[in-house]
């Protein structure tokens, strides 16, 4: 394959990496000073696919998942009682750092934020960033050995790869039921692709990864399911937006509870 | 024939015993390491005589969820009956009266009891509110579990993907502030690799003579009350790069369940322990969602309300619980008849007598329990727990799939909902290659399962000295030294 290679010249700027592109993208802050349109809808709407959300449905969903994830629905302020609190001088014990840690007031945030602060200084933008291997999730079809990688593999070298104490318990290994000796002989389309089981020197690799940082575990979005929409009033599908908030509703009944109370949008 | 101790030092010396022996303690500079040599040498401790002190018999097993502790001591053969159960937040009642840990099951009016959880997102974050309840779980003398810490080992969980700051934190706590005698702090999920696996997929039982020995590869699902996650696991050790996890957990299904009963019923915003038994009670995992949603649509149509009819069993009534009477919610068949309106009117009417009320629930049964599986239903941007087991599977090499596809085990108080763990069989034999087989089981109590594993490990005292670090090994070596011991970057 013959290699691309960028000439300097006066012109350019040699950084490795990134190089200045037009941005052609959509722009929300834009928008908001910019109407592109006389109408409201329109302008909220530039740039949009049809499964996408404004900005202001974005902000309202995250609102709702924060409201999701509180311990109360009210703010409270729960004190420990006071027979739990050390009586002054009951102990005389207590180190530096017991006392640091118990009358911290931090929260997860701001561990969370810590950690990320502490991450992105690093020298380690691969460990740091983004630490997940861009692998597409496998799919149904797709095997799990490829061919190009496994046609090669003798029998007899698939013994000396793996260590003899590696005995898996999956019965995928009794490759009868799959018919590679059996039915397929040595037809090479008939055979069954097991991959190989990685060697000890591998597995301890893996092992002693690091451990990825809180936000890298997060699963990611699943690509190419379609959203689904609910009535907010009864929960069946909501195939009726409202026209003044964009809540979905699921027929004429619940658009009039909808508008009664939960309409989001009040003209004066 | 034997010299003093003085002599042997010196000879040490003379004998180039300079550089500290590979893998133990000291300063990492070999310059300075010669400067303060003979200093270093007399002031160590005698290495020997550490490895000699043994540990005491006690070990404490606790797994300290964000919803309740598990805890208990090990024995050489620990059952589900050795561990406790505590509840492990702050309550306050509507009289301003605050309640820790175990005392909470004293309480008998829940309304508008308010929680303060030390554990937050699934990490262990307010030592404040969490010392009150371990004081009164370990240290209070009428506590089952009371222990003398100088006298007990603890082996702790934490969540994957804690930040190290909480880390040192919790290893802080647990030498300086309880001074226990040995301490290990393990990934909690992992714990699980030391049941006996193989027999939940039909293999016969393991030797009872044999101590346990962790599962060769393990993918456990554990789907709690923080959140959901994925963690392979190879011989017992966590593969940290393939952990996933799914920010929904128990606590996000009340408060969506609570949510939509207020819109629907009534104001339940903040009854949090009211519709936390309602969920456990009503709600279920739908086989077929669109289905389930059709059979409860409440249509004026003709056709609607006969669909409804004949599927009286998607459709019931949550009987409120009275909390005067003491009699807790329950859950009974949906009765269609105007009668039943007719008296819940008039009992609402007249509030004097004993009044019954109950809230027909359709769609709110399986609804909730669906964000599990898709949680973009409430606008989360993250994949579902099927979808979630596939991700972490790309961080694997493809040889390990078939194993860990073929020995999943589900844990968590989630995987008591009813049809949870056929769907996500279904699903994830339906994203899985076609290749692999695919296995899943849960555990006989999957909300003490990891605290099993975990008193299972214990067990066998020769891999329990070999995994804790004493209180004398911290005090000598510090805190970094330790969570680089957890962290498995350097060895004992």
């Amino acid at each position: 394959m013959p290699g691309i290679e960028v000439l300097p010249n006066s012109a350019s700027i040699t950084a490795p990496g990134w190089a200045y592109v037009p941005d052609n993208g959509f722009d929300p802050s834009k928008t908001a000073l910019q109407p592109s349109g006389a109408r409201k809808r329109a302008a909220r709407t530039t740039g949009l696919a049809a499964g996408d959300t404004t900005a202001r449905q974005q902000s309202a969903t995250l609102k709702h998942l924060l409201e999701l994830d509180k311990d109360n629905h009210r703010d409270v302020q729960i004190p420990v009682p006071a027979r739990f609190k050390d009586k002054s001088g009951a102990r005389v014990k207590t180190t530096p750092n017991v006392r640091r840690i118990l009358t911290s007031q931090k929260t997860f945030a701001n561990h969370l934020a810590d950690e990320e602060a502490a991450l992105a200084t690093q020298e380690q933008p691969a460990l740091s960033q983004t630490p997940r291997p861009p692998a597409p999730t496998p799919l149904r079809n797709a095997s799990v050995g490829r061919r190009s990688s496994t046609v090669a593999r003798e029998p007899s070298a698939a013994g000396e790869g793996q260590p003899v104490t590696v005995t898996l318990h999956a019965p995928v290994e009794k490759s009868g039921r799959y018919g590679s000796e059996d039915v397929g002989g040595s037809n090479p389309l008939l055979r069954s692709y097991i991959p190989q089981i990685p060697s000890a020197a591998a597995m301890e690799a893996l092992l002693a990864g690091p451990p990825l940082s809180y936000n890298a575990a997060r699963s990611a979005p699943s690509i190419g399911k379609p959203p689904r929409h609910f009535c907010e009033i009864c929960g069946y599908w909501g195939s009726v937006r409202c026209l003044k908030c964009g809540a979905r509703v699921c027929g004429l009944d619940c658009k009039n509870a909808h508008d009664e109370g939960r309409c989001l949008k009040f003209y004066g | 024939m034997s010299r003093s101790r003085a002599e042997q030092a010196d000879a040490r010396l003379v004998s180039g015993y300079l550089i500290r022996p590979s893998g133990g303690p000291g300063p990492s500079n070999p310059l300075r390491c010669t400067l303060d040599c003979r200093i270093y040498l007399e002031s160590m401790p005698r290495r020997s005589a550490v490895h000699e002190k043994n540990l005491p018999d006690r070990t404490l097993v606790v797994d300290n969820g964000a919803y309740t502790i598990k805890a208990g001591f090990s024995s050489s053969s620990p059952t589900l009956k050795d561990c406790h159960t505590i509840p492990n937040c702050l309550a306050r009642e509507r009289d301003r009266k605050v309640w820790v840990g175990s005392e909470i099951e004293s309480i008998r009016d829940f309304g508008e009891v308010a929680f303060r959880r030390p554990v937050e997102k699934g990490y262990l974050v307010n030592w404040e509110s969490e010392k009150a309840i371990w004081d009164s779980t370990f240290l209070t003398q009428k506590s089952k579990l009371h222990c003398d810490p100088h006298d007990t080992n603890i082996i702790l969980t934490e969540a994957p993907n804690t930040t190290a700051a909480l880390q040192t934190n919790c290893d802080q706590v647990v030498f300086e502030e309880y001074e226990f005698a040995s301490y290990s702090r393990h990934v909690g999920p992992s714990l699980n690799a030391y049941h006996d696996i193989q027999t939940l997929f039909g293999e016969p039982p393991r030797a009872s003579h044999l101590p346990a020995v962790p599962a060769e590869c393990l993918l456990v699902i554990d789907s709690g009350f923080s959140h959901s996650t994925v963690t392979p696991l190879y011989k017992g050790r966590p593969i940290q790069q393939a952990f996933r996890r799914l920010d929904v957990g128990g606590k996000l299904l009340t408060n969506y369940l609570k949510e939509l009963l207020s819109i629907r019923h009534y104001n339940l915003m903040n009854e949090e322990q009211l519709v936390n038994d309602a969920k456990e009670k009503i709600s279920f995992v739908s086989a077929s969602f669109g289905q389930d949603l059709e059979r409860t649509r409440k249509g004026m149509s003709k056709k609607g309300r006969e669909a409804q009819a004949n599927e009286a069993d998607v459709v019931v009534d949550y009987v409120l619980p009275d909390y005067n009477a003491g009699v807790h919610g329950y859950m009974r068949p949906h009765d269609p008849s105007l009668a039943a309106k007719v008296k819940k009117m008039g009992a609402m009417a007249n509030p004097g007598g004993v009044v019954e009320d109950f809230m027909t629930l359709g769609n709110e049964r399986f609804a909730v329990p669906e964000l599990l599986f898709n949680p973009a239903d409430v606008g989360m941007k993250e994949a579902g727990l099927p979808e979630a087991v596939l991700q972490s599977l790309t961080g694997l090499p493809p040889g390990l799939w078939p194993a860990m596809l073929a020995n999943i085990v589900v844990v968590g108080g989630n995987c008591l909902i009813d049809g949870f763990m056929e769907r996500l069989e279904t699903e994830i034999r339906q994203l899985s290659p076609t290749e692999c087989v695919v296995r899943i089981a849960g555990l006989t109590d999957p909300i003490k399962a990891t605290w099993l594993g975990g008193a299972y490990m214990a067990a066998d005292p020769a891999a329990l000295k070999a995994m804790q670090v004493t209180r004398h090994d911290y005090l000598e070596y510090g805190s970094g030294w330790l969570s680089r011991v957890f962290a498995g970057t350097i060895t004992r």
